[in-house]
């Protein structure tokens, strides 16, 4: 073949060709598949977030079956002043009472008082309910 | 374009109000010079459109991070030209045992290339610079078919305009050896 001098003989094109107007329609190509900044996307369902919810809901249903057990298993027991206050709040009757009462309450009352007669006789003197108690 | 219009351009880019029209642009400044440059190294048309998608693609995304320590110009060229030799390595892989021998594979059937339209000739020296080292061939397509600048081609390839001249020199000399004896 003949000398081919790069640098004096005319300068060769690479010979590669492209399709007909495919620069032309390049850019509008590449627009659609640059995604746009002007809106913004809020996702509907952000998976980190619902894994986050998730996980927060079953730490506070745990938490509140514990809680729950362990306040049926605790029994509070009032004092005598909150008792009396509810029994009588409560419109309770010596007959709701008595209905309460098991063989055991009955004999632990049976209490024997050493009380003076004159001590006997000083109250039902300042009674004036005594008739009353005697019709009952 | 000049340093003080590339940054006001830069941020065109950036602004979500003026993106479009400012990306616009740049594919009509850019997508020539970056499509042949793509085009010599791959030889393929389809294959030359891909990486020239991927490479826009690449620029649009990595914008944000693009600090300005070099042209607009060289940047979008470097990323141009590592997607290219990452195609071609990958195609290779799959197609042929190296990635010369399956740009060899392409030239010998560059006559049949409906995207072809050289003579004789310039299938030789098409055949010529493939058997150039990879650095060779880049340097030698870029200031022959592309007439950038050494300065330039510095800038892009990261090589001193010294050691891209010598390239020149030995690339040129083979090509002529090859083309007259081949």
């Amino acid at each position: 073949m003949e000398d081919f001098k790069i640098k004096e003989d005319r300068k060769l094109q690479s010979g590669f060709k492209v399709p007909e107007l495919y620069f032309e329609s390049f850019s509008e190509k590449m627009m659609t598949q640059i995604p746009s900044k002007n809106t913004n996307v809020i996702p509907l369902f952000n998976k980190r977030k619902k894994w986050y919810f998730t996980a927060a809901a079953v730490l506070i249903l745990a938490l509140s079956i514990t809680i729950v057990q362990k306040m049926s298993t605790q029994m509070i027991e009032p004092d005598g002043a909150t008792l009396e206050n509810y029994l009588v709040s409560a419109n309770t009757t010596e007959n709701d009472l008595v209905d309460l009462l098991d063989d055991e309450d009955i004999k632990n009352l049976d209490v024997t008082y050493d009380i003076e007669d004159q001590t006997i006789e000083d109250l039902l003197s300042q009674n004036t309910n005594l008739e009353q108690y005697i019709i009952d | 374009m000049i340093l003080e219009e590339e940054s006001v351009f830069i941020k065109q880019l950036l602004d979500s109000k003026t993106q479009n029209e400012a990306f616009q642009k740049l594919l009509s400044i850019y997508q020539k010079p970056l499509y042949y440059h793509i085009r010599n190294i791959v030889l393929n048309h389809d294959d030359a459109d891909d990486v020239l998608q991927n490479t826009f693609i690449k620029v649009f995304q990595y914008l944000k991070n693009f600090k300005g320590e070099s042209k607009l110009f060289s940047w979008m060229y470097r990323i141009a030209t590592n997607e290219a030799i990452t195609f071609i390595n990958q195609k290779a892989k799959k197609n042929a045992p190296t990635s010369e021998a399956l740009q060899t594979r392409i030239v010998e059937n560059l006559k049949a290339d409906a995207y072809f339209d050289g003579d004789e000739i310039q299938i030789k020296l098409q055949k010529a610079i493939l058997t150039l080292p990879e650095k060779q061939k880049l340097v030698f397509n870029m200031r022959y078919f592309q007439d950038l600048k050494y300065e330039e081609m510095s800038e892009i390839l990261g090589t001193s305009v010294g050691a891209l001249k010598a390239s020149y020199h030995h690339a040129v000399k083979k090509i002529e050896d090859f083309v007259k004896h081949g």
